[in-house]
Order: C-alpha cells, then sequence, then structure tokens
C-alpha cells in the first residue's frame, strides 16, 4: 500500500496533473498517485483514471469487435475489472499498459466466447471486394494507401477475412499488424512467452493466407456457376 | 538475404520493421516470389487495420454516460459480491470448511491406519515364531529323525 504523506506535490482530481511526482526516491506517476486515492475509496479519481484512459481501451475494443454495443461492453467490463484489481496493480509497469491488457484479455475472451458459440459466419467476398483486392495484388506494392472509398471495402474484407481465424490467431495478427506491438510487448500482454507468440504470428499468417485463398476460391466458383448459367 | 529469412522477419512485425525492413524490401525487388509475398502481407496489413467500424469513432462516445455505465457495473459487481478476491473466498468459504474437515477426517483415519499396520507389523514376528516353531516340529529332519527312532 502506498502513503501518500510524503508526495511533494498535491493536485486535485482533474486538475492540470504533473506527470512525475517524487516520492521517496521512487517516482510516483500521477497515475499512481489517483490509484491511491482510489484505493482509498476515492471514487472521483477512479473516473479521472477512466476519462484519461478510455480512448486507449476503445481502440483496443475496436481493433476486435465492429458492434457498438460489443465495444462499449468490453470497455466497461475493463474498467470494472481494473477497479476491483487496483489493489493488484503495481508500480513499475504504466497504468496504461496494465489496463491495455486487462483489455485485450477480454477482448480475447469474448472471441472465444463467440467461437465456441459458432456465431462468426463466413460469407464470401462480393464483386467490388473481389475486383478490389485482386487489383490490390496486381499491383505488389509495399505501401498501401487507401482512399476513404477503399477503407470502408477493405473493411468489409477484414472482417470476412478475421471471422475464418481462431481467436489465438486474430489476437496475435491484431496485436503485431493493426497496433504495431512488438513480439515482447504481446508476450507481455498475453503472458504467453516469446517463442509462443513467435510461433503463433507464423501460423496466423499462414491461416489468414489460407482464409484469403478460401474467400478468393469460393469467389471463383462463383464467378464459374454463372458463367455456366449464360452457358446454358 | 535467402527468401525464407525474408517471409520470416515479415511476420514478425515491428521487430522486423524497425531493423531489416530496407534489406526485405531490397531483396523482394529482385525476387518476384518475395516481392508478391509481401505486397500481399502489406495487403493484409492495410486490411487488419482497417478493421475498425469508422463510424464507432472513439470520439464519438459520451464520457459522461460511459461513466455512469461503468459506475453502474461497479456497483452491480460490489452488490452481486463478484470480482474481489475477498468475495471469491467468502463465496466458498463454506466449501472450504468441508474440504478442511474432509482433510482433517482422512488424516486421522491414515494416521489409524498406520498405527494399525504398525501394531499388526510388531505382532507378526510373535506369530512368525510360532510358525517357524510349528516348521521346525513338521520339518522332514524330524520326520526322518522320527522315521529313525521309530525304526529303531
Amino acid at each position: 500500500m502506498l502513503v501518500n504523506q510524503s508526495i511533494e506535490t498535491t493536485f486535485g482530481v482533474g486538475s492540470a496533473e504533473p506527470e512525475l511526482v517524487q516520492f521517496n526516491a521512487m517516482p510516483l506517476t500521477a497515475d499512481d498517485f489517483l490509484i491511491e486515492k482510489t484505493l482509498n475509496g476515492d471514487e472521483a479519481a477512479f473516473e479521472s483514471l477512466l476519462r484519461k484512459h478510455h480512448k486507449r481501451v476503445f481502440s483496443i475494443a475496436r481493433r476486435f469487435f465492429r458492434s457498438r454495443e460489443t465495444v462499449e461492453d468490453i470497455v466497461q467490463e475493463t474498467f470494472s475489472k481494473a477497479f476491483f484489481s487496483l489493489a493488484s496493480y503495481r508500480r513499475g509497469a504504466t497504468f496504461e499498459q496494465w489496463l491495455a491488457k486487462i483489455a485485450v484479455n477480454n477482448c480475447y475472451d469474448e472471441l472465444r466466447r463467440r467461437k465456441k458459440r459458432s456465431e462468426s459466419l463466413i460469407t464470401d467476398l462480393s464483386d467490388d471486394e473481389e475486383y478490389w483486392l485482386e487489383s490490390k495484388l496486381s499491383q505488389s506494392a509495399f505501401d498501401i494507401h487507401l482512399s476513404e472509398n477503399e477503407r470502408e471495402i477493405a473493411a468489409e474484407i477484414s472482417g470476412k477475412l478475421l471471422a475464418g481465424l481462431s481467436p489465438e490467431d486474430r489476437l496475435v495478427l491484431t496485436l503485431l499488424h493493426a497496433e504495431n506491438n512488438s513480439i515482447r510487448e504481446i508476450a507481455h500482454i498475453t503472458g504467453w512467452s516469446e517463442a509462443k507468440v513467435k510461433i503463433r504470428a507464423f501460423r496466423a499468417r499462414h491461416a489468414m493466407r489460407k482464409a484469403f485463398a478460401r474467400l478468393r476460391k469460393a469467389e471463383e466458383r462463383k464467378t464459374v456457376a454463372i458463367q455456366g448459367d449464360k452457358i446454358k | 538475404m535467402k527468401c525464407r529469412q525474408a517471409v520470416r522477419l515479415m511476420t514478425y512485425g515491428r521487430d522486423a520493421e524497425s531493423a531489416v525492413l530496407s534489406n526485405i524490401q531490397e531483396h523482394a525487388a529482385s525476387c518476384p516470389k518475395c516481392r508478391r509475398e509481401f505486397a500481399t502481407h502489406s495487403l493484409f496489413k492495410s486490411l487488419l487495420k482497417e478493421f475498425p467500424d469508422a463510424q464507432n469513432d472513439q470520439d464519438a462516445w459520451e464520457e459522461t454516460r460511459l461513466i455512469n455505465q461503468v459506475r453502474a457495473r461497479i456497483r452491480a459487481n460490489k452488490e452481486n459480491g463478484l470480482m474481489t478476491w475477498e468475495s471469491a473466498v467468502i463465496s466458498i468459504r463454506g466449501w472450504l470448511f468441508a474440504f478442511a474437515a474432509a482433510a482433517i477426517l482422512l488424516l486421522a483415519l491414515s494416521g489409524q491406519l498406520a498405527f494399525k499396520q504398525n501394531q499388526s507389523g510388531s505382532a507378526a514376528p510373535q506369530n512368525e515364531d510360532l510358525i517357524s516353531n510349528n516348521t521346525l516340529l513338521n520339518s522332514p529332519r524330524d520326520f526322518t529323525s522320527d522315521g529313525a527312532d521309530n525304526a529303531r
């Protein structure tokens, strides 16, 4: 338990907070101070933490789910869990990282729940999506820049691709390529070893390629069937 | 750089990008297969980044509503007695007592059993003595000696 008495600088909740407060030669961050106040029963301090970090939690949840209700639920659950686990939070890692870890674990749990219920429905690509994908692949570009229209199509294709992946694969790919985490950071967030993350990343990429090929094959089959009908 | 190495490094995202991205690109420029692979990889990355629904932009979330919802959830969890270690322990306290009682009972029984075995173990040599006495009496040597006596 932290001690408040020797905190050199004091600040009100929601006021301009200094980033670091010296505390017995150990740096006490503004977040640590708010956590301490929350642990002492100050709910307003927790609200300040929530105001400060909710965008990060939202951005994580949005990487995994598109439905507004689900994202909202994940965010609420993350802060609720954080509130009840605050006593276990140790200074050293940043509070945001700690919160991100809870959020990612919540997302992973939700993905697994959905997979068990087989909620993810894999649908074929539309003609527009297929055309867009082919054109992008034929460009063989290293850097892909998308226009507003293209972003919508890309989001749709992404949803269909990710629906075909296991929760583990989805987790690793999202953290690695969408959230831009390093292998070490992912290992820290998931609690897996770095070797496991590397293996999982490799397999996930393979699975994504397979899902990609499956989607394209389905589209090819559809085109062949349409041409067959026309010939008849 | 070999194709295999390039593909492996592509997989590891930021770790590879910061250190050897230029090397991979250099290799991919001269290798059509890796170029295709790298292009597909870039496309995957772009697709993954575009997954979030643009309409669910975090700025659109009402902060006050969120705070109220989180507060309500915390209150509900508190009322349900969930989420804390203390409450978890309290909720299974009955079971803990039952397990403790069962463990004590088992210990007592095993102790008693061990004691009985010890007792029977210490009694065993007496029986063995008896048996060995009997066997001495009924040993073939005795029989032959008896036979010899009878013969005499």
